[in-house]
């Protein structure tokens, strides 16, 4: 393949990796919060989609808003289980918790759908169209365009709306938003449930164009990581530039090396950022309180 | 004599500098005063000494040495032994455990255990000895924090902010027990916001803004002057 | 204190010569299922462990241990591909191999703190895999490589003798918890896992303390990994380096008691024989019952059965 092909591949699935990855920082950004079964949201994300088309041929390009409020209220009901813990512990125990959050996840669709690959087949799902002498599936144009929209949105929606300010505020500093009047309780709670209906609508993108089994969310899991370590920042713009730099380096990965390395680029950004900025993680305000 | 010698340190962050070619120096057993508004780099000076910052430029002194590339633990075994502005205890152990901590580095659990004792009972915490130390008011955890620093056998302690946050009534046995400890000969860098208390305790009072020396002299005779007064006292003591 | 010490290893010793016996009294040919299932607890154990003396005394708290366990088991499984040595005299390679890599990981993973060192050692399992799987020369890649099942001298590989190295194993596991559960470094360890900063500004070198405690961890989570695969007799990357090796770890020191002795002993005794009943009705009903169980005791019973009981006690 040419390069600039490579690269405009990279690109375009870097945007579905930057909506992967917008809810696990906006979650971290407010609330320290790492969610480890962010990938496992994804997940049911895939499931959601691929039942509803498979039942009532619902697109997942429509199907994913429907299911948005079931997953906001996954995401607070989540939130309910994280927020009694005293704040000095719960950086470390919600990491653990969400870890076996992930367990119940992957392994109840592992019991309901069985561990068989399901794919999301759309009439246009072998259509093509040439961008720049590139061939890109249909889906794919279309997964990685309502990325980049719900995105752009997202970001408008902390910018613009009293809420989002109120985040916003919230991810700065906690305790002068409380003095603000800002209910940093039901915020963080709002918050929780956006990030995991940000993933939820990430499994509708992901549906037609990847397999959809249990454990496919440890793969996006790590990914997600790698995309918020890369962009550097709590914001949305930091996980598009970080979703972009892992599409890119991965498709180029993917062409020079040895198949079974290509996986390894993404472990080595993620571990390269984190050995050179070890205290900058998501934006190095760690020891800021 | 000079214990300590900061020598033109200069420390940026990111474009802003935090100290600008800072020149400082503390005699052997007097107290070192330093004032300054928020951000006029008296934290980063504290990290910049016990090693917890890296200089760009400059020298730290110390007993005739330059410490400026050790790590902070192999300083604090050479007696540069800090605070930290808010508390930081080790929760899930009792309050008699934290200050055995720097002790057992040097002795066996049971002199370990002897010496802590009897600091703390120095330290007012007596009473709280098999508290877990987390569940200590905020006036008991600056004592901890202050206990531990001086269990670790300082000969030049850093103190960020001992009274920081802490009512008038609480300040008092603090402004005793630091004063008790320059008697005992030990050097000391207090970093204060409260003024009152610095100038009960300093020898020599230095003022920081944007990172640099504003005034250095005794603290009466620093305390009349115009500059100080302006970037600093302006506001409360008006 | 000292008098403590020696009782709790009188006690380990006669539990484990006692325990030692059972091969004796009931025939492993006749229930070859119940000597599988208490070799799992006893791998169990030992993992558990492992784990604890990171994530429980040192406050470090590890995601990769399938990655130990897995350089573990392939240098068991490699050994005696290559070299043609007896794959039971290459088990303390597998210890020693983690060991190595430990050096490694703590040299990357231990600039990070609390959930960021958490997410490295994941991260770096990971990478041991996919090293594992891409260097097809010396390892075979996913294709895996067989373990002869050769005897020990005299003795013959059945599950007699898997159970009797396994608890050793465990036993000394457990010697290495209590030994420094007893040492003055119980105390470093801790102040360290609670704040790096404050603990080196009073003198203790961090970073020496944490290796200290990654070192014997790794080379007992290598050990684990290194007798499951002698017991498996084959090995490739998805099964060495499975997640789930990393995880169960962490959810039996959870559910047992966090940062104590007994807590990976209690955690693995109860939870495992739980799990293979589960396992043989549901498969994968296990391990949402694993899920399960780390967020409610995270949750709501942080010190874990062991502080129940305590509590209760008291």
């Amino acid at each position: 393949m040419l390069l600039s092909s490579l690269v405009i591949n990279g690109l375009f699935t870097g945007l579905i990796y930057g909506l992967i990855a917008v809810g696990l920082t906006v979650i971290f950004g407010v609330m320290r919060i790492i969610n480890m079964s962010h990938g496992d949201i994804v997940m049911l994300g895939m499931y959601s989609a691929w039942i509803l088309f498979e039942k009532f041929g619902v697109s997942p390009y429509v199907s994913m808003f429907l299911t948005a409020p079931l997953f906001f209220l996954l995401g607070s009901l989540i939130y309910e289980i994280l927020d009694p813990i005293p704040l000095k512990r719960r950086e470390m125990s919600s990491l653990i918790i969400t870890l076996g959050i992930s367990f119940v996840l992957a392994t109840s669709a592992m019991l309901i759908f069985t561990a068989d690959y399901r794919t999301v087949t759309l009439p246009y799902s072998q259509r093509v169209i040439d961008i720049l002498g590139t061939r890109l599936g249909y889906p794919a144009l279309i997964s990685s365009a309502i990325s980049l929209v719900l995105m752009c949105l997202f970001r408008l929606f902390l910018s613009r709306t009293h809420i989002g300010r109120a985040i916003r505020a919230t991810a700065i500093d906690r305790t002068s938003a409380a003095l603000l009047g800002v209910n940093v309780k039901r915020i963080s709670q709002a918050t929780f449930g956006a990030g995991v209906v940000l993933a939820g609508l990430a499994g509708g993108v992901l549906a037609p164009i990847y397999y959809v089994y249990p454990f496919v969310g440890s793969n996006f899991i790590i990914k997600a990581f790698a995309v918020v370590v890369l962009g550097g920042m709590e914001s949305v713009t930091g996980a598009i530039a970080g979703g972009l730099i892992l599409g890119v380096a991965e498709a180029l990965g993917g062409a020079f090396l040895e198949h079974s390395l290509k996986d390894i680029i993404v472990f080595v950004l993620f571990l390269g950022v984190l050995f050179f900025r070890p205290t900058g993680l998501f934006g190095g305000r760690e020891r800021n309180r | 004599m000079n214990l300590m010698i900061i020598e033109n340190v200069s420390k940026k962050f990111g474009g802003i500098a935090a100290l600008k070619n800072l020149d400082l120096a503390v005699e052997k057993g007097r107290i070192l005063g330093v004032i300054g508004p928020n951000g006029a780099g008296k934290t980063t000076l504290i990290n910049v000494i016990t090693g917890y910052e890296k200089v760009d430029a400059g020298k730290i002194n110390y007993d005739g040495k330059d410490i400026s590339k050790l790590p902070p633990h192999v300083r604090a075994r050479h007696g540069i032994v800090r605070t930290f502005q808010i508390p930081r205890c080790f929760a899930g152990l009792t309050v008699l455990e934290n200050i055995m901590i720097p002790v057992l580095l040097r002795h066996s659990r049971g002199e370990a255990e002897r010496r802590a004792r009897s600091i703390a009972e120095r330290m007012l915490l007596g009473d709280d000895l098999h508290k877990q130390a987390e569940t200590l008011p905020v006036g008991g955890l600056k004592l901890l924090e202050l206990a531990r620093a001086y269990a670790a056998s300082p000969r030049i302690l850093l103190l960020d902010e001992p009274m920081g946050g802490l009512s008038q009534d609480r300040m008092e046995p603090i402004i005793r027990l630091i004063r008790e400890m320059r008697e005992d000969g030990l050097t000391i860098i207090l970093v204060e916001h409260v003024m009152k208390a610095v100038v009960a305790l300093a020898d020599i009072l230095a003022v920081l803004n944007f990172g640099e020396r504003l005034a250095h002299g005794r603290p009466c005779d620093v305390m009349k002057l115009k500059a100080v007064r302006d970037a600093y006292l302006g506001e409360g003591h008006a | 204190m000292k008098r403590s010490s020696h009782r709790d290893l009188v006690a380990l010793l006669l539990c484990l010569g006692v325990l030692s016996l059972l091969p004796a009294v009931i025939d492993t040919r006749r229930m070859p299922y119940l000597f599988d299932v208490l070799f799992s607890v006893n791998v169990a154990v030992l993992l558990a462990s492992s784990w604890n003396i990171l994530g429980g005394f040192a406050g470090q708290v590890s995601f990769g241990h399938a990655g130990f366990a897995g350089i573990g088991a392939y240098a068991v499984a490699l050994l005696p591909h290559h070299l043609q040595w007896s794959p039971w005299l290459s088990l303390p390679f597998a210890g020693i191999a983690a060991m190595i890599a430990a050096i490694l990981v703590g040299g990357i993973a231990f600039r990070l703190r609390g959930p960021y060192f958490a997410l490295s050692t994941l991260a770096l399992a990971e990478v041991a895999r996919l090293v594992v799987e891409g260097w097809r020369s010396f390892t075979e890649g996913t294709q895996g490589v067989v373990i002869q099942q050769k005897p020990l001298y005299l003795f013959e590989a059945d599950g007699a003798l898997f159970y009797i190295t396994s608890l050793w194993l465990a036993g000394i596991a457990l010697l290495a918890v209590i030994t420094i559960g007893q040492s003055k470094s119980r105390y470093f360890l801790h102040a360290v896992g609670e704040s790096e900063e404050a603990a080196s500004a009073l003198g203790v070198d961090a970073w020496r303390c944490k290796m200290s405690a990654l070192l014997p961890s790794a080379f007992l989570a290598g050990m684990a990994g290194g007798i499951l695969a002698l017991h498996t007799g084959f090995l490739d990357p998805e099964s060495a380096f499975s997640i789930s090796r990393s995880v169960e770890p962490i959810i039996l020191t959870v559910v047992g008691g966090i940062g104590t002795a007994l807590g990976p002993v209690v955690g693995a005794v109860i939870l495992v024989p739980a799990c293979e009943f589960l396992r043989s009705r549901f498969p994968t009903g296990h391990l949402l019952l694993y899920g399960v169980l780390l967020v409610v005791f995270m949750r709501f019973m942080h010190g874990g059965i062991l502080g129940m009981v305590r509590r209760k006690r008291l």
